[in-house]
């Protein structure tokens, strides 16, 4: 039969983004330990409403760990304690009977909290618009096999597109830094052939973009690739640097 | 009423060519004075938007997560067809446009399906050049591999997540026309209602799901690309938020909606595990090629798997149907597995699952194979269930997957309702009553890259449009009932949450609507669905405000909206009395009991026109030609 | 300059890159700072003759120092603004701070700001010590063996008898381990700031600079060692 525990949780509550918020204390009763994590707060939520409260508001939407969407500080770790999991798919399991969690939003000044644990994370969509693209309009490619791509390279481009946007590395960063998360975006544009032809204009407005959005700097912490559910490499944060760099030198 | 799918006239390779030529051009001049409302930013949303604004309209795209990256087109794994006969192994526009309509089980528009074969290699082209890092092999060249049965490899992949890199070129490209100022994007939006003015579609009614604000956009003309309805079933492996809000909404402003029972069902999933379960989790079909699907001979066998001898297991996929074994296709794998379970031998802890056992591959190719071949997915198994499928043999269970159903559309990607365009699986689609494996995202960029820019344009240029504004007293009034609706679900205090309702729904729509349906059932369906309608009109608990972010109040929206059109679904169920498809009628069935196709009384697209609250709905057909390809029944034996 | 590079001149990355070039700078002074060192072992002669070599053309010396004090003052200064960027860019604080990673000289990471200040303190200590003190006067007088009076020695006296003072020896190692963390974590710091991204060499690189840090600190304390343990200078 199914094992089941149970969990203090101290979540963090916010109305709005201009409201205060502070931490409330819900206890989370024989949860079944096959649950997913986000399936433990949906049973704390429907005891909630139905006691006339407020659901605790999270982002979510695939919950098989690929769109992104979901993710939360737990005990201070982004998307918990597993190694290379989104919060969707951290199981109960995980946890032992009697642990308290301390469930936060992603903080940082460039991800204003929208509504409890749910932030607002455009500024990693305006930092794409800003470069994070090869510039082709529909209709005018060129046959697929005319441009061959080095399997090495194919294969590497792929590493760094893996990202899924989730903002764990800025949240798991002491500073805040948005450096993972574009340095895989223009990594992988980088080693393709098909990308390089814009990668000097690229690089600099997207790092223009970044630092305009209020993110920190980086200083080597790699936190960002522990918590990172892709596991992307900080490699990509050294390939920023360097094609940041030559645009630099460029001109 | 009467359907015209305006089939270009001449022979099938030819008329997508030759309507391109005839449909009529809008000065490039003039473009910039069309607003086009695009719903939904997954691949068939994002492409058009993208490719629309290249052109030069205005573009106004909405969807409902935080990002158009996040759409549900992110989580497809296994690959896109596309007929570029890279392997040199007979592949052609012709034998793509062959398989997708047999494959449909000879429901679908021959004419539209032929043009998704034609347009699919430009889609390669276009992927490719935005940066997709598809598979390739040691010279450079893009890799294939055979997908979903097929007999040829055709399917371009990026390792598993296919859907995810394919999504990100769109968005990518997406991204290029907010910079250039062609998309204005409006993320976290709901879409609400159809606005339409003088008979045409001129406008949505949104909620803005952050501050709760609801506005209306106007414009020349409205594209769906909402996605597909799955999540009626409660369980299934859509990303949560998929609905049929926007559908429905339009199908209640006078578009028809197409064969709506035609749902799939993937035959390998992780099966459903409890009551707290939210959704379940596809296993490639690839799996199919190295695991033996067996269950045990004695029902109520509760010994584990390894003490399990093998003269007492039953394979039973490879007893039955000898030549294609456990690769038959996913409609065939999955009925077969609910009826050993529902004969009592299914084996987990609910009784609802079979074994898929890799046990005979790893002796035959040795561990290190199985891993390269399916290493990501062992590990995706092992997190969820906590079982290692290198020693004990993964459990599965069939799952709803994907829609066939949807607005109808004629071969412009227009509804009966001018001005409104849908694209994607929110469409009826070119898949007949069944899909291919990894020809969803194949459509849903056809329609969006190389579709729609066309025929869109050919709109505009044919009709004169008055100018409409926001102001207009149609969407006063969209905006009005949009408003009570919410008002509405607030004021019900009741003790039932709209999670609790949609679980009852999805049970009861699994039960008598899911893999075999037959009239008893599908009339028992017909007759409960609107008890818990009824109570979800006394007894729903929604609490919070309509001003704020207030996800409770989101999934309310979309729970009614399933909870008419389950209705719909069930009685084009119950209307289409053959088994094709995914749609399997325990009355029509052959002695083997293998699915019976009518052709004489359904080949044909049922298209339903709403006729207004508590009153049924209005049946269309659209008969089905099929000059190239003949009808045959299917056989896997 | 364009209002391009200039622009760039106040991103992140080009400053974190200046940090990285000033930090190889002083670095590279660093290595030849402890080689010097290294000849107090070999005898007054030697240690001296390297110092009055250093002085004999000013003119260089005083280039060289000004590029290093400049190096210096950048080297910190950036530091310090990014690190209250930093600060800003976190926003609201956590209320639990947590890790995932494995790695285990977190700790050096988490204090580069204070191992580097402390650094910064010592130096001018460190200055006043031996580059701007008198070389020739009271504090440079040794008694070299038995019954022997008393000789200047120059720096190398200077040197010695300030390092035969417990406290200043114990202060003077304890920093060059400070150091020591600093640069384990810096050296490699500087490599992934300047781009150096190959799959093959970054484990190596990230050794090294482990190895680099814990030499540097060895070095720097073995002086002092050194000096305590012989107590007289081997003349
Ligand atoms: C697990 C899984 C694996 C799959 N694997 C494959 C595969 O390998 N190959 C293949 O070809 N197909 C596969 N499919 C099917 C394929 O992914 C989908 O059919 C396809 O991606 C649908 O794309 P779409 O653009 O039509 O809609 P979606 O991607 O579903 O996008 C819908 C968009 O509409 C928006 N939206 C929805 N409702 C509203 C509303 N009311 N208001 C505003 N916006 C709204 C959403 O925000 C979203 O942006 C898979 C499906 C699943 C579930
Ligand atoms: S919900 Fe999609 S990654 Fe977690």
């Amino acid at each position: 039969m199914a094992n089941t525990i149970n969990l203090t949780l101290k979540v963090w509550r916010q109305k709005s983004s201009d409201s205060p918020g502070a931490f409330e204390i819900y206890q989370a009763h024989d949860i079944d330990t096959d649950l997913s994590f986000l399936e433990m707060l949906d049973v704390v939520n429907i005891n909630l409403e139905k006691n006339g409260k407020e659901p605790i508001a999270f982002d979510h939407d695939c919950r098989e760990g690929i769109c992104g969407c979901c993710g939360a500080m737990i005990n201070g770790q982004a998307h918990g304690p597993e190694h290379g999991t989104t919060l969707c798919q951290l199981h109960v399991r995980k946890f032992r009977d009697g642990d308290t969690l301390v469930i936060e939003p992603w903080r940082s000044r460039a991800f204003p909290v929208v509504r409890d644990l749910i932030v607002d994370r455009s500024a990693f969509d305006r930092i794409i618009q800003a470069g994070g693209y090869v510039t082709v309009r529909t209709g005018s490619a060129p046959e697929a096999h005319s441009l061959p791509v080095p399997k090495i390279d194919a294969d590497e481009a792929f590493d760094s597109a893996a990202c899924i946007g989730c903002g764990a590395c800025v949240a798991a960063c002491p500073n805040a830094s948005a450096v993972l998360f574009v340095g895989a975006k223009i990594s992988h544009l980088a080693l393709l052939p098909q990308g390089r032809v814009e990668r000097e204009r690229r690089a600099r407005a997207m790092v223009e973009r970044m630092d305009l959005e209020g993110f920190g700097n980086c200083s080597n912490h790699y936190e960002c690739e522990a918590a990172c559910p892709k596991e992307i490499s900080v490699r990509n944060i050294a390939r920023l640097n360097r094609e940041f760099f030559r645009a630099f030198v460029k001109g | 009423m009467t359907l015209d799918s305006k089939v270009p006239g001449g022979p099938v390779s030819e008329k997508w060519t030759r309507h391109k030529f005839d449909m009529k051009l809008v000065n490039p001049a003039n473009k910039r004075k069309f607003t086009v409302i695009v719903v939904g930013t997954g691949l068939a949303g994002a492409s058009a938007a993208a490719s629309l604004s290249e052109l030069g309209y205005q573009v106004k795209a909405f969807c409902l997560q935080d990002s158009p990256r996040r759409a549900h087109s992110i989580a497809a794994q296994g690959g896109i067809n596309a007929a570029k006969n890279y392997q040199n192994d007979g592949d052609s526009v012709y034998r793509l446009f062959y398989d997708t309509v047999k494959g449909g089980d000879y429901r679908s528009r021959e004419a539209n399906v032929y043009r998704l074969a034609e347009l699919s290699v430009n889609i390669i082209d276009q992927c490719v050049a935005q940066g997709v890092p598809f598979a390739r092999e040691y010279g450079g060249m893009l890799d294939n591999r055979s997908f979903g049965g097929a007999q040829v490899s055709r399917t371009f992949y990026a390792r598993g997540q296919t859907g995810q890199q394919l999504l990100l070129g769109a968005y990518s490209a997406l991204c290029k026309e907010i910079a250039a100022g062609g998309v204005k994007m409006f993320p976290r939006r709901e879409m609400l209602d159809l606005v339409v003015v003088g008979g045409r579609a001129r406008g949505i009614v949104v909620r803005n799901m952050v501050d709760g604000s609801i506005e209306s956009h106007a414009g020349d003309a409205v594209i769906l690309a909402t996605g597909g309805y799955g999540n009626v079933f409660y369980l299934s492996t859509n990303a949560k938020p998929c609905n049929v809000t926007a559908t429905w909404r339009a199908a209640r402003k006078g578009a028809l909606f197409a064969n709506p029972c035609f749902t799939q069902i993937h035959p390998t999933c992780i099966p459903v595990h409890g009551d707290c379960q939210s959704k379940l989790t596809l296993m490639s079909e690839s799996l199919r090629n190295d695991g033996r699907i067996w269950v045990p001979n004695k029902s109520g066998d509760k010994r584990p798997p390894g003490q399990i001898p093998e003269q007492e297991r039953d394979y039973y996929l490879e007893r039955k149907y000898p030549s294609f074994g456990n690769l038959v296709p996913r409609d065939v794998a999955s009925r077969n597995a609910k009826e050993v379970c529902d004969k009592g031998r299914g084996v987990g802890s609910t009784g609802m699952a079979v074994y898929l056992d890799f046990r005979d591959s790893i002796q035959r190719l040795g561990r290190s194979t199985i891993e390269a071949r399916y290493g990501n997915l062992f590990q995706m198994y092992e997190k969820i269930v906590d079982d290692d499928p290198y020693q004990v043999p993964m459990m599965i269970y069939p799952a709803i997957h994907y829609t066939m159903g949807g607005l109808w559309v004629d071969y412009n990607l227009m509804s009966n309702l001018p001005g409104l365009h849908v694209l994607g699986e929110a469409n009826f689609s070119d898949h007949g009553a069944n899909r291919l494996g990894a020809s969803a995202l194949m459509q849903g960029l056809a329609d969006g890259y190389f579709v729609i820019p066309y025929t869109l344009g050919h709109y505009f240029a044919s009709n004169r449009l008055d100018p409409v504004k926001a102001e207009a007293p149609e969407f006063k009034e969209a905006e009005q009932s949009a408003r009570q609706r919410i008002q509405k679900f607030l004021s019900l205090k009741g003790k039932k949450t709209v999670d609790e309702f949609h679980r009852d729904l999805g049970l009861l729509l699994w039960d008598k609507c899911g893999m075999s349906r037959n009239q008893a059932g599908l009339e028992e369906a017909l007759r409960k669905i609107p008890e818990i309608r009824e109570e979800f009109s006394k007894n729903l608990v929604v609490n919070g405000s309509a001003d704020s972010l207030n996800q409770s109040l989101e999934k309310a929206g979309r729970v009614a909206d399933f909870l008419e059109f389950a209705e719909l679904l069930v009685l084009d169920a119950l209307e289409r009395k053959e088994s094709c498809g995914g749609h399997f009628r325990e009355e029509s069935q052959t002695e083997e009991g293998e699915a019976l196709r009518d052709d004489v009384n359904f080949c044909h697209v049922s298209a339903w026109e709403w006729a207004g609250e508590g009153k049924k709905p209005i049946l269309h057909k659209e008969p089905l030609v099929f000059d190239e390809v003949h009808l045959a029944q299917r056989s896997y034996k | 300059m364009s209002s391009e590079s200039r622009c760039a001149l106040r991103s992140s990355i080009l400053r974190k890159q200046i940090v990285a070039v000033t930090g190889l700078i002083l670095t590279g002074f660093l290595a030849g700072h402890l080689a010097g060192n290294f000849l107090i072992f070999l005898g007054p002669e030697a240690f001296n003759g390297y110092s009055e070599k250093l002085h004999a053309i000013p003119e260089l010396l005083w280039l060289v120092r000004l590029g290093l004090i400049a190096a210096f003052l950048i080297h910190v200064i950036t530091t310090i603004l990014l690190t209250l960027e930093n600060r800003q860019a976190r926003g609201e604080r956590y209320a639990v701070n947590g890790s995932k990673s494995e790695e285990s000289l977190k700790f050096a990471k988490k204090t580069m700001i204070y191992t580097g200040l402390l650094v910064l303190f010592f130096l001018v200590l460190h200055l006043s010590d031996f580059t701007l003190s008198d070389k020739e006067g009271p504090a440079s007088m040794i008694a070299a063996g038995e019954g022997n009076p008393p000789r200047n020695l120059g720096l190398y006296g200077l040197v010695w008898n300030s390092f035969l003072e417990p406290w200043r020896a114990g202060v003077y190692i304890a920093v060059m381990l400070v150091l020591g963390l600093h640069l384990s974590h810096g050296i490699q710091s500087l490599c992934q700031t300047l781009g150096f991204y190959r799959n093959d060499l970054v484990p190596g690189i990230r050794k090294l600079s482990l190895v680099l840090g814990l030499l540097a600190a060895i070095g720097f304390s073995s002086v002092p060692l050194f000096i305590n343990i012989v107590r007289t200078p081997p003349l």
